[in-house]
């Protein structure tokens, strides 16, 4: 799960995907959007793009041996690290970089929750709980490959820890909860099986990763592969500052965060969007409001603009829309529509967001 | 260096080599070259070939390949996921009173070659490891047998898309098989060939036509050439490394246009070593003149039509059938000894091999035995000593989880109402997906007309997919009954053998008038439906006939009959009353 920084492949150094990078930042900016899916072929750079983000964050602080990534502020009851026995010295701090736990397919329960320490079980009769994976990311991402293809009941615990930001477990006579903070990150292939609606609901944001279209663009990909794989620590180094320089906007961004207001009027817009598009509950309005906060962060602005509920709302609400099997155009396009009754567009203007919506005649996945 | 035709061929006295080559083994040969050159980073090869010499002797000459210091190291099917990994040794901790590990398969290996024999079948959590391993580069170079043929599924689509090549030996004969050339030099510095941008354009957009679009197979693609070019011993990447490359990571044999001549075309037969002043030559030539690629485009275009555009895509693992999807947790029908659902008591004996016992059961187990065992082996017994525990102790979950269902539609696509019938089974697919969210049900539709019988949708529980497939539905012409009633069972086979239920679905009038042959004779035709029906009828898939004729005929009953299937009319066989029938049965199969 350790991997060395020169091994991973620079954030900024991704060719294109400029919807993907957009969303893992977003995300990793206001983890409270809740998780990220990225649906799309494979082989498309998904989980290039998510190790790289990590690497590319602010590192954390922790203290050495820490197996919950505790803040050193507060540490959490159960960790033995950070509330050593007795007179103990508490271990010194280090500073990682935030972690990317991936959760294997086929990960059982015991694992992803933590379960009963076997090991200090059997040796030495003592009842202990081993940190699952979930503690492994707090204060990081979870990473799921294939998510259409884990386990329901794993979804739909990873999806309550995320929500709730807590992991409690009751079960082989432990009583544990500890802090599980990360961004949820999903990516699949829709062809292979869907989610389940209420599954998809629980997904901050939604986003559709395809193969870049150009033959150009598609040779820069290989191109900067294979510079990357000869040798990593100056392909790294080359593309350092431009790394720094996202780095610093997602610090900056978080900061001004807090300070960001959203106007009566564009929550009214974002209320009346959600309906227009029948978005059940509350879920969609609350995940727009704060991802157009978001986007305005990003922007270094302090008050929401109109521009960037249009911005966000393909990703906010394009997996949450009812499927209506005779509407066969795609769930973005739907998004679309309503965003210009809603924002008054005048016909003859050019697409509301054509940075991201799909040119037409792609395929669509999914949530139609 | 090692003789190593002469040896196989000691191995086969009988067998003569043939004077031509097969040029699928040589590029076998070649790959495996590349791939025991241990600073290729590809990682995996796929190799389709059946058990036999041809596979030994490929193997035979890798493992010469190899040398000493490494081997080839086997990881079988039914190993339990945490052996890749290393992990707690229950038996010889609780022997040792200490916690003892067990390094795991793959650290083990790292230097090796690890053969993963019957890879088609491997289990979910196994593929997904194996996935992730390769991803973070903590695996060793693998090789993936897989013994399935091209109609059946593969290996699972996440290896397929991780490994850099793709071999098929089907063709191979054991004559041809014979010739092992001598081994060339290791693969020396393949890192510094040199790919011009041009030919780098021609490969992605090659890579395209044959329907490849994702980044690691590009790659792949991008290291194979180098790999070539080295055993060249050339500097710079040629055409013809680039089109031997294309055919080693899509597995498919590109064809030289006839009537042209093409030296630097095709894998070149001859050995090696004598090569490298022909490829200085060639090499020079190559400099001179602009790539010439219209070549490479011809043979595309000859690839193209010599694929079916389906067989071209799941070939390559890119999409067609849903092995990946269709494997997850069903490798056993046995719902009793579940891997996966909810547990549901305890049991002494593990339900499958590798299982982990349930702690707190075992623990509670050996509890209230430990003063007595203590006493028993001439100890005192106090709170805080270590616990002993048999192997009585051991408790098990027992999981549960119910059986998947697989509906196969078979319709009758021919004659005049057709197109408006495959609309409203396309309407009931439709319905059922959408409605087998939770229950996580397959469906599968199969059409008759002309012919022949046509998958037209591969058992999927994707709702998207169905659409897509059934976007432009064939219709009219006669009706291949017995092909149809023969495609349905090897299809409801193959979802028996992956644990899932089948349920067929014949939407037809009962009157076939194509022979299994193809040609148009209504008696044969009539005979070879009823005695396909009875056996499957023999294999006891629960089926339903639903009879669409207008005044319906003892035809289709008689075909029920035969089928031992329920018997329905319906001449207007609409979606939704369909969708409603249908899951009246597939509800009850879940319940039962």
């Amino acid at each position: 799960m350790v991997t060395r920084m020169e091994d991973i492949f620079p954030f900024a150094a991704i060719v294109g995907q400029d919807e993907l990078k957009r969303a893992l930042l977003m995300a990793a900016i206001d983890p409270s959007l809740g998780g990220v899916l990225a649906f799309g072929d494979r082989g498309t750079g998904k989980t290039t793009a998510i190790r790289a983000l990590a690497a590319l964050l602010p590192e954390i602080e922790v203290r050495d041996g820490c197996q919950y990534n505790c803040d050193p502020e507060k540490p959490v009851d159960v960790c033995r690290i950070c509330n050593p026995a007795g007179q103990k010295e508490l271990p010194k701090l280090v500073r990682i970089k935030a972690p990317v736990v991936d959760l294997p397919l086929g990960a059982t329960e015991d694992r992803v929750c933590g379960a009963l320490d076997l090991e200090r079980a059997l040796a030495a009769g003592e009842k202990a709980f081993e940190p699952g994976l979930l503690a492994n990311a707090h204060r990081g991402f979870l990473y799921i490959d294939e998510v259409n293809l884990l386990e329901d009941h794993i979804v739909d615990l990873l999806l309550d820890v995320a929500a709730s930001a807590w992991n409690v477990v009751e079960r082989e006579g432990l009583s544990v909860r500890h802090p599980a903070r990360f961004v949820l990150v999903g990516s699949g292939n829709p062809e292979e099986g869907e989610l389940r609606p209420q599954l998809l609901d629980r997904f901050g944001i939604s986003i559709t990763v395809s193969s870049p279209k150009s033959v150009k663009e598609r040779v820069e990909v290989i191109k900067r592969r294979d510079l990357f794989e000869r040798d990593p620590a100056e392909f790294c180094a080359k593309w350092a500052k431009a790394n720094h320089g996202i780095r610093d906007s997602v610090i900056a961004a978080r900061a001004r965060l807090q300070s960001v207001d959203v106007p009566d009027e564009v929550l009214e817009k974002i209320s009346a969007l959600c309906l227009k598009l029948g978005v059940d509950g509350l879920r969609g309005e609350l995940t727009l409001m704060r991802a157009a906060r978001v986007a305005s962060a990003m922007d270094a602005r302090d008050m929401v603009e109109e521009q960037d509920v249009i911005d966000t709302a393909p990703m906010a609400l394009s997996h949450r829309l009812r499927r209506d099997p005779l509407d066969d155009a795609g769930s973005a396009v739907r998004v679309e529509r309503a965003l210009g009754s809603v924002f008054g567009a005048p016909d003859d203007a050019p697409p509301l967001n054509a940075k991201h919506s799909q040119p037409p005649g792609t395929k669509t996945y999914g949530h139609a | 260096m090692l003789d190593i035709g002469a040896q196989a061929l000691a191995d086969l006295p009988y067998i003569q080599p043939l004077e031509i080559e097969n040029p699928a083994w040589t590029r076998a040969l070649k790959a495996a070259s590349i791939i025991s050159d241990s600073s290729f980073k590809g990682g995996a090869l796929t190799l389709n070939a059946g058990p036999g010499p041809v596979r030994d002797a490929w193997l035979s000459y890798l493992s010469h390949l190899i040398g000493d210091e490494r081997r080839v190291a086997r990881l079988p099917g039914q190993t339990a996921p945490a052996r890749l990994e290393k992990a707690l040794d229950l038996e010889a901790s609780l022997v040792a009173g200490r916690p003892v590990y067990q390094s795991g398969l793959l650290a083990r290996n790292t230097e090796n070659i690890l053969l993963v024999p019957m890879a088609e079948r491997l289990p979910p959590l196994l593929t997904g490891k194996l996935a992730q391993a390769i991803d973070n580069k903590t695996a060793p170079t693998m090789i993936f047998l897989c013994e399935a043929d091209a109609q059946e599924e593969g290996v699972p689509k996440a290896l397929a898309e991780r490994s850099a090549m793709r071999l098929d030996l089907h063709t191979v004969s054991v004559r041809d098989a014979a010739f092992l050339p001598p081994l060339g030099k290791p693969i020396d510095d393949a890192d510094a060939i040199v790919v011009p941008d041009g030919l780098l354009d021609a490969g992605t957009n090659a890579l395209e036509g044959l329907g490849v679009v994702s980044a690691r197979k590009l790659f792949s693609l991008l290291q194979v050439t180098r790999a070539l070019a080295a055993m060249d011993l050339v500097p710079v990447a040629s055409i013809s490394h680039l089109t031997g490359a294309i055919e080693l990571v899509t597995g498919f044999e590109l064809q030289a246009p006839s009537g042209e001549e093409r030296e630097t075309e095709v894998p070149p037969t001859e050995p090696q070593s004598p090569a490298n002043e022909n490829s200085m030559d060639e090499q020079g030539e190559d400099d001179s003149e602009p790539l010439d690629l219209t070549a490479l485009q011809e043979m595309m275009i000859a690839a193209k039509a010599a694929q079916a555009p389906t067989e071209a895509l799941s070939a390559t693992g890119m999409q067609s059938t849903n092995n990946r999807n269709a494997v997850i947790g069903k490798s056993g029908a046995n719902r009793k000894n579940a891997k996966r659902g909810r547990p549901v008591g305890l049991s002494r004996r593990a339900a499958f091999d590798g299982q982990r016992p349930d702690t707190v059961a075992t623990l509670n187990q050996a509890a209230p035995w430990q003063r007595m065992r203590a006493m028993a082996r001439g100890k005192s017994w106090e709170p805080g000593q270590r616990l002993i525990i048999t192997r009585d102790d051991f408790r098990f979950k027992r999981l549960n989880h119910p059986t998947e269902t697989t509906v196969i539609f078979a319709v009758d696509a021919s004659g005049s109402t057709a197109l408006e019938r495959l609309g409203e089974a396309k309407g009931c697919i439709e319905i059922l997906l959408g409605r087998c969210y939770v229950r996580r049900d397959q469906v599968a539709l199969i059409a008759f007309r002309g012919e022949r019988a046509d998958v037209l949708l591969e058992p999927t529980r994707s709702l998207v997919r169905a659409k897509k497939s059934l976007a432009s539905l064939p219709g009219g012409g006669p009706t291949p009954l017995a092909d149809a009633l023969c495609q349905s069972h090897v299809m409801a086979l193959r979802a028996r053998s992956r644990g899932q239920q089948p349920f067929l679905v014949f939407l037809t009038d009962g009157r076939g008038n194509i022979a299994l042959n193809g040609e148009p004779d209504k008696q044969a035709a009539k005979d070879e439906a009823l005695t396909a029906a009875k056996r499957c009828a023999a294999d006891e898939f629960p089926s339903l006939i639903i009879d669409i004729a207008r005044r319906p005929r003892p035809a289709a009953s008689e075909l029920a009959a035969a089928l031992c299937a329920d018997y329905c009319t319906l001449p207007r066989a609409d979606a939704q009353t369909m969708s409603t029938l249908i899951g009246r049965y597939v509800d009850q199969d879940s319940r039962s």
